[in-house]
């Protein structure tokens, strides 16, 4: 037994001094002469005490007094045991749905026996332990609150579904460690495969943490990437296969397009190697699917979708130190084909929109379309200098790329200053000058928006995901119709002015309602294909693992959480608070000296 | 000298009445008490046979005519009866009038026993004064009362002790009238030594209301009055009470067992209690007094 406050054992010395003291004072009577005592009976021990001093005399009341007074100094010493189960008196457990935990190499899946792990440890929930049940979906989900009411808790556990996402348990962690990493005793229990990001960030803070690993094997076949390219004129479809097991593999891959086969065949993939197939695809086709048989441990990345160049999908490059808002705003939209840079590359005729989040652009004529955000030292759009106030909304030209959007329902902030530049269109003003700006130079296009994204709320607001949508509506060479191509887990956002109907697999449909010229879709959960309808118009939306980036499905045997590494454990060991027990029995001690008291008294 | 102790309705009562004894006590004085053995009175008890040596005054001389045989009359003896009032003037007897009821008790039945033609001997247990010489006859009431008057609560030896140190001085048996409190431990003991030299004992317990339904509450001291070192700690409670008067009902039980298994008689009584109309009256239904 450790003591976590092993001070408070200190602080019981004087309390038990004092209650020995309280013990010699003696009783001050009122002396009565009477006619004869013999038959008054006498008490042999004061219960209270008004004079000193005396000598000490053995006492029950005293004995259960200091026996009291010490099992609250142990309870406030927080007393702990080695105890191996996996509920303590907080524990968050972290449960993995991610793509690669829809294995089937365990009976079911590898989520529906994380939650049989986890449903079983809730038996052993003791009074008072509180549960909190996270779900590592694309974004971290609260599924049960700390709460301690198991039926909630086992409702919890059932609505948690397998996604075709990456996950996001290293977010989840992060937001567990939150949750109860202030509290002595807690713990938060991951329950994975093991495969998913680490983050070096991961600080458990006072909770320990257990990593329960699901899965036994990790053999697995998956489509890595799908694309096309325009080669002499003529659309060639590249795909490959990787065999992330370890044994070679022999396997069929089709290719269509548009839905008609347009390729079969007999590849064989070597362990940890790469399977290929290139093929020419039918001039204006718009969809290219893949499919790999026969099926094996995980069928999620068995199948891909993309869109051909001629469908409309464009390749982005977004030139940040690091910008969450930009990333996802981008990667939203299913034409995009996003690449990452701190700087930005020397070549840029391959991309057809440069984002620049504060960075100047060497040559700007070097890319066909840009979009810069707060402030850049270089031509063509130079800035002077940030405002000194936050600045406010003027004006807006009636223009397609600030259309739909609401330009005084947020704060600008702080914004970088401009001077007038020649044959450049202001399509916003604000009260420091020029908000939105386009201008031409030469083959390019520029469009600057004078916001700091840091400081400014628009990235908070739907304007933010309608802008984007506006910028790259702009540049497509056709609008995003038809037919869109998302990952699972991610929340896409669509342009609609009325009610839309999603439907997807396993009977899936649900009203999606818009908000200031836009919706939101976050139902978008596993591969497959779906449709959005507004009105009589149909918008094909095809959710792919491609990019997901979850294939690899060894289960791990031990995880980084931060700078620790916590290995699998069916039961991790942990200690476990001892104080209520301790005060079930002082309560139980006093209730003894209370009758013992009343006896006497 | 009379209104001092008893009033004139207290005395005249007492004229009237007779102490009533369960046992034959053979006296060594001739009295106007008649006894079981045969004497010379004028109370007829019987016939028997003429043996030689009979006085002739007593033969039947009717039946002798009549029968032809010499009977003989006899007739019951009339005897002096000792009585010995020992009155309880120890230091428990100064607490709430319980003294007063005595002097009372004591001169009542002193004087029942004077007039009844008994040879009274007044003993104050817890003085060092000896017994002194029986009274005998009405004209000794005034030294009767004066002997109570005088009796005053001034000793601090236990009654069972005083009681021990006078019961050698009982020469002849008799009744033994002991009016106290009784609140000693080794007062039966005592008791038992008494009545085991012939005497009857008549036990007049005088309990204030005090005693019997104690009024106190707290944590006190109780130091008995007989003996200042001997105290008791304790806090009253209706547990503490309830365990006094196990322990008071107990004594009395003890008490009226010895009486009883002795030949005797035991009555309580307390200072608020009408003497003449309520004590008296329990003594006379009981048989006490006639």
């Amino acid at each position: 037994m450790t003591f976590l406050n092993p001070l408070a054992l200190l602080a019981t010395v004087p309390v038990l001094a004092a209650i020995i003291a309280l013990y010699l004072l003696k009783m001050r009577r009122r002396e009565l002469t009477i006619s004869s005592n013999f038959l008054w009976p006498s008490v042999e021990d004061d219960i209270r005490a008004n004079a000193p001093f005396q000598k000490l005399k053995p006492s029950w009341l005293l004995a259960l007094q200091l026996l009291c007074a010490s099992l609250i100094g142990i309870a406030f010493a927080r007393p702990q045991i080695l105890e191996s189960s996996l509920v303590g008196p907080a524990t968050v457990f972290v449960i993995d749905p991610s793509m690669s935990m829809g294995a089937t190499d365990v009976p079911g899946s590898r989520l529906e026996e994380a939650k049989r792990l986890v449903r079983a440890a809730l038996s052993e929930k003791k009074p008072g332990s509180r549960i909190s049940i996270l779900a590592a979906e694309a974004t971290p989900r609260v599924a049960s609150p700390l709460g301690e009411d198991l039926a909630k808790h086992r409702a919890a556990l059932d609505s948690i579904q397998q996604t075709d996402s990456q996950g996001s348990v290293a977010e989840t962690m992060q937001f567990a460690a939150s949750l109860v990493g202030k509290e002595a005793g807690s713990s938060i229990v991951l329950v994975s495969d093991g495969n998913y990001p680490t983050s070096p960030d991961f600080a458990p803070g006072k909770a320990t943490v257990s990593y329960l690993a699901v899965g036994t094997r990790g053999d697995n076949l998956g489509i890595e990437s799908l694309s096309s390219r325009n080669v002499e004129s003529q659309e060639l479809a590249f795909v490959s296969v990787r065999n992330y097991g370890t044994s070679r593999k022999a396997f069929e891959l089709e290719l269509s397009v548009d839905g008609q086969l347009i390729a079969s065949k007999s590849l064989v993939a070597e362990p940890g190697a790469l399977a290929t197939l290139t093929q020419a695809v039918p001039p204006r086709a718009r969809i290219l699917q893949a499919a790999i048989s026969p099926a094996d441990t995980l069928e999620a990345d068995n199948r891909a979708t993309a869109l051909l160049k001629s469908g409309g999908a464009m390749r982005v490059l977004l030139v940040s130190a690091g910008n969450i808002f930009l990333e996802r705003a981008l990667g939203q939209d299913s034409r995009v084909q996003l690449d990452r840079a701190a700087s930005p590359p020397k070549n840029l005729t391959g991309y057809d929109l440069v984002v620049l989040d504060n960075t100047p652009l060497d040559d700007a004529e070097s890319a066909k379309n840009v979009l810069s955000f707060g402030s850049s030292s270089k031509p063509p759009i130079a800035t002077t200098g940030v405002s000194k106030g936050l600045a406010s909304y003027v004006s807006a030209q009636d223009d397609s790329i600030a259309s739909g959007i609401d330009w005084a329902s947020f704060g600008f902030g702080k914004v970088a200053e401009t001077s007038p530049i020649k044959g450049a269109k202001e399509l916003v003003r604000g009260s420091s000058g020029s908000i939105l700006l386009e201008s031409f130079t030469g083959q390019s296009r520029w469009i600057h928006l004078a916001l700091n994204l840091n400081e400014s709320e628009m990235p908070l607001n739907v304007a933010f995901p309608i802008f984007i949508g506006n910028v790259l509506d702009s540049i497509a060479e056709q609008p995003a119709n038809g037919a869109m191509v998302v990952q699972p887990g991610r929340p896409i956002t669509v342009r609609m002015t009325n009610e839309a109907t999603l439907r997807g697999p396993n009977g899936l449909n649900l009203p999606i309602k818009p908000n200031q010229g836009a919706g939101v879709i976050r139902e978008i959960k596993r591969a497959g294909e779906y449709s959005l309808t507004q009105g009589n118009q149909t918008t094909q939306i095809l959710a792919t693992t491609l990019g997901v980036n979850d294939s690899e499905i060894m289960p791990q045997k031990s995880v980084q959480l931060g700078k620790s590494t916590a290995s699998a454990a069916s039961r991790a060991p942990r200690l476990a608070d001892q104080w209520r027990p301790v005060l079930l029995i002082c309560l139980l001690v006093l209730i003894l000296e209370w009758g013992v008291y009343l006896r006497r008294s | 000298m009379l209104d001092l102790v008893l009033d004139a309705s207290e005395a005249h009562l007492a004229e009237r009445l007779r102490l009533r004894t369960l046992k034959d006590f053979s006296g060594t004085v001739r009295g106007e008490r008649l006894s079981r053995k045969k004497g010379l009175s004028i109370e007829f008890s019987d016939f028997r046979e003429y043996v030689d040596g009979d006085d002739l005054r007593h033969l039947d001389w009717n039946a002798l005519a009549r029968l032809d045989q010499a009977v003989i009359r006899t007739y019951q003896d009339e005897q002096e009866l000792s009585v010995y009032v020992a009155l309880d003037c120890t230091s428990s007897m100064g607490f709430d009038g319980k003294l007063a009821r005595a002097q009372t008790a004591a001169c009542f039945l002193g004087y029942v026993a004077l007039m009844g033609g008994d040879a009274l001997t007044p003993i104050r247990l817890g003085s060092k004064t000896p017994p002194g010489a029986p009274l005998r006859g009405r004209s000794s009431y005034s030294k009767l009362a004066r002997w109570v008057r005088e009796s005053s609560e001034s000793g601090r030896q236990s009654v069972s002790a005083a009681l021990d140190s006078v019961a050698s001085s009982l020469k002849r048996p008799g009744l033994v009238v002991m009016i106290s409190d009784f609140l000693d431990p080794q007062i039966c003991a005592s008791l038992a030594r008494v009545a085991g030299r012939g005497h009857e004992l008549m036990l007049v317990q005088v309990l204030s209301s005090q005693e019997l339904e104690p009024n106190l509450e707290g944590d006190v001291r109780l130091v008995d009055a007989e003996n200042p070192d001997r105290f008791v700690d304790t806090t009253i409670s209706g547990q503490i009470l309830a365990e006094y008067q196990a322990r008071l009902q107990a004594h009395l039980s003890e008490l009226t067992g010895i009486a009883t298994r002795t030949g005797g008689r035991h009555l309580v009584t307390t200072p608020e209690q009408p003497w003449a109309s309520n004590v008296v009256q329990q003594m006379v239904a009981k048989g006490w007094l006639a």
